[in-house]
């Protein structure tokens, strides 16, 4: 059955008008596809680039936050040790600092996860040791100065080199993501390359075609009809299709036929009626 | 050249890739639309305009010159290798734009090598269409093509005569045109039959239909994460094992067994040397694993060992156990294995078995004839006397083989590529067999190789598939034209 479908396609004529809208509407088909193609890849990268760059932002921004609010809290300690008031003591705000934590980690590749990990447990850590300033505070035996700068001070020291090195991680990983987007850029513009490079292969073979299919036997058809009215010679020209060109040139490759007949009659004609004045 | 003739074969080809692309877009809707449509429906709609636009104008078929066969050739596989990667790019995920050019080269060509690191992670229509490219590629874009034009005798002797091994048509005697035709019904109906014993052994339809496209085409696309070992099953290993050594095997040979109904075909020289190379390659892996690579197990090393050895020698490659994890003696015997390979007239890459045995009793006729001068000595293969032609031309191939595996590994190790990576991932790209040693092992990938590299394996894919030769041809001819 399906040996018969594609035998009667291969048999079925197509005309010329048929064989030029079925290569054009191939092309425009092409071309539509290789816009729509171009479209949802620019929708894509648009999409892909903005959340890139939002994230980093992001991260970048919360990082910052991060400091300024810990150097704030770190002051508000210092103030508190002055007026040795420890009813004055300020808790931070630990949920939304964890939360800024994760959105700190969030775009993070996985490779670099573990740096985020170190700043919460450096803060995790300075937070325990700045919980001690009441005892501190209440305390006779303790020197609060020597306390904040020997035992406070170091760990938010460390709490701020880690802090420091997720900036450079951040940064980083925005490197690694703007390579990724050069390598999606790169992804992206191909089908829109394959398909354009298609539509124009299709526009030469179309050229091909015109040039092999009508150009080629319409110059030779030219030919031969002056060759038949310049030296009388038979007009026989064959070539390859199954269109309206195959029916013309077979029209007229009789009527040439047509046309050798009646001439040779008329010769005989007129020979028959010279002859025949002649015996008159 | 005659551009009539190559647009209208080579759009043949495109259209078979078309038709595979609306069988993916088929599981895609019964997937309810996953996320490959668009991507598979927009490939399917362009490689089927450009497949169908050069029947437009050329109706009828001529009869085609052999430039021409070999134009025809290449450009079909290229256009393939281009046409298919569309659905990848266009999906996105892991494929990079060069990733995407190696998952398609590897699956049109049968390799089996890929850069995912997460098969599981791609819709099931995608996997699909990936395992397709090994059906298509299979049997030559070329040759799968002839079956769709059943009225083109010399168009297809000569294309044959291009596609198969020479050495194939030596040793089994049938016309041209029926040769296509057998080589068809013997590729499909493995096909059939293996999906049927894989569904019989527990494996989902699905994934049967998709196991037995790369058995057949010996490609090796899986599409689970952990390839044939996430069943961890016998009697599928043992099932992808009989396929997987039927399909190594000349075509026409399985189709006498079958017609027939007689072992004859089983005792030419050419298939005592493939089986027992299995059988010998298998036992040193079993006797190695055992003393060096701490298996405890007679059985477990044999299961193992010998799946493995089958899944090289038969340029499948599938994965059933860490080969990465073996001694470097066990590594090294399934890199000759990958080196070998199967029989001609099959869909098995590398040098095949056929030229190495004609290699080794040339040598051994070489030392006959030094320890006896003046005796006369023949390479024979089946008592036919082998012309001196062909014996040398088995050996030139040998040696251009080993040339450009030199050379791939140099060029490897110039970009980046550590030696065993290299070489391994050299002989397994152009032996079409997929996996190599250490990170590119059996349960690794070609993720994390470089840019280069990926484009160096995939020339070797391409010119391990079309045997070398063609491609170079098509050179010749267009340096021949310009001069």
């Amino acid at each position: 059955m399906v040996a018969k479908f594609f035998k009667n396609i291969r048999n079925r004529k197509s005309g010329i008008t048929n064989k030029l809208v079925a290569s054009l509407m191939s092309i425009a088909a092409i071309l539509v596809l290789s816009s729509v193609i171009s479209v949802i890849e620019y929708r894509r990268m648009s999409d892909y680039i903005s959340d890139l760059i939002a994230s980093n932002i992001n991260s970048i921004n919360e990082s910052q936050r991060l400091v300024s609010n810990c150097d704030e809290y770190n002051t508000q300690i210092l103030e508190l040790m002055g007026s040795a008031d420890a009813e004055k003591f300020l808790s931070l705000d630990q949920k939304g600092y964890i939360d800024r934590c994760d959105s700190i980690s969030r775009p993070l590749s996985s490779m670099n996860l573990p740096m985020a990990d170190s700043v919460i447990y450096s803060y995790t850590a300075y937070m325990l040791t700045s919980l001690e300033l009441k005892n501190v505070l209440v305390s006779d035996f303790i020197n609060s100065r020597e306390w904040y700068f020997e035992r406070l001070q170091p760990s938010y020291q460390v709490f701020k080199d880690y802090i420091g090195k997720l900036n450079h991680v951040i940064y980083s990983d925005l490197k690694e993501n703007s390579q990724t987007f050069q390598q999606g850029y790169y992804r992206s513009i191909i089908p829109g390359v394959v398909t354009v490079g298609a539509g124009l292969a299709l526009l030469l073979l179309l050229m091909f075609y015109l040039l092999v299919y009508y150009v080629k036997p319409l110059k030779k058809m030219l030919f031969k009809l002056g060759e038949y009215r310049q030296y009388g010679r038979k007009y026989s020209y064959e070539f390859d299709g199954d269109d309206e060109f195959i029916a013309l040139n077979g029209e007229l490759s009789e009527l040439v036929e047509e046309n050798i007949e009646l001439r040779k009659r008329l010769k005989e004609r007129r020979n028959f009626m010279n002859t025949s004045n002649k015996v008159n | 050249m005659d551009v009539k003739v190559i647009s209208r074969n080579v759009g043949l080809a495109l259209l078979v890739s078309a038709l595979f692309m609306f069988l993916s877009l088929v599981v895609s809707i019964m997937d309810g639309m996953d996320s490959a449509f668009g991507p598979l429906a927009i490939s399917f709609i362009i490689t089927l305009i450009v497949g169908s636009f050069p029947f437009i104008f050329v109706r009828t078929n001529a009869s085609i010159s052999l430039q021409d066969g070999f134009l025809i050739i290449v450009l079909s596989w290229m256009l393939s290798f281009v046409f298919g990667m569309l659905p990848y790019v266009l999906w996105g995920g892991e494929f990079s734009l060069v990733n995407a050019w190696f998952e398609s080269v590897s699956g049109y060509t049968t390799t089996g090598s890929t850069i995912l690191t997460d098969v599981e992670a791609l819709p099931r229509s995608l996997l699909f269409w990936r395992s397709s490219t090994h059906f298509i590629g299979g049997l030559g874009v070329v040759v799968f093509l002839l079956l769709v034009m059943p009225d083109t005798a010399p168009f297809r002797l000569r294309l044959t005569n291009i596609e198969l091994s020479s050495l194939s048509r030596e040793g089994y005697r049938y016309k041209s045109s029926k040769t296509v035709f057998i080589i068809a019904g013997v590729y499909t109906g493995l096909a059939i039959v293996e999906t049927f014993f894989l569904c019989l052994a527990g494996m989902s339809l699905y994934d049967a239909v998709n196991h037995s496209f790369s058995t057949v085409a010996t490609g090796g696309f899986s599409t689970r994460n952990l390839s044939v070992a996430y069943y961890d099953s016998f009697w599928i290993e043992l099932i992808l094992m009989v396929f997987m050594t039927l399909s190594a095997m000349h075509f026409g040979t399985i189709f006498t067994l079958l017609v027939r109904h007689s072992l004859k075909p089983l005792k030419t020289d050419v298939v005592k040397y493939y089986l027992g190379s299995i059988a010998v390659m298998s036992v040193l892996i079993i006797i190695n694993l055992m003393t060096q690579g701490g298996y405890k197990e007679w059985w477990k090393a044999a299961r193992d060992a010998t799946f493995q050895v089958v899944s090289f020698i038969t340029t499948t490659g599938f994965g059933q156990a860490d080969n990465a994890s073996w001694p470097f003696f066990s590594g090294i015997v399934l890199m000759f294995a990958a080196f070998q390979c199967g029989c001609s007239g099959s869909t098995a890459g590398g040098v095949k078995a056929d030229r190495l045995c004609i290699s080794f009793k040339a040598i051994s006729n070489s030392i006959q004839k030094r320890l006896h001068p003046s005796s006369v000595c023949q390479v024979r293969l089946d008592n036919h006397q082998l012309p001196d032609s062909v014996v040398i031309s088995v050996l030139l191939y040998i040696v251009l083989y080993g040339l450009i595996l030199f050379v791939s590994t140099i060029l490897l190790m110039a970009v980046g590529v550590d030696v065993e990576e290299a070489f391994s991932g050299s002989i397994a790209s152009l032996g079409n067999v997929g996996p190599g040693l250490d990170s590119l092992g059996t349960m690794g990938n070609y993720s994390s190789q470089p840019f280069f590299a990926k484009i160096i394996y995939s020339v070797e894919m391409i010119l391990g598939r079309v045997e070398i030769f063609p491609i170079f041809i098509v050179f010749s001819m267009l340096f021949h034209r310009k001069r």
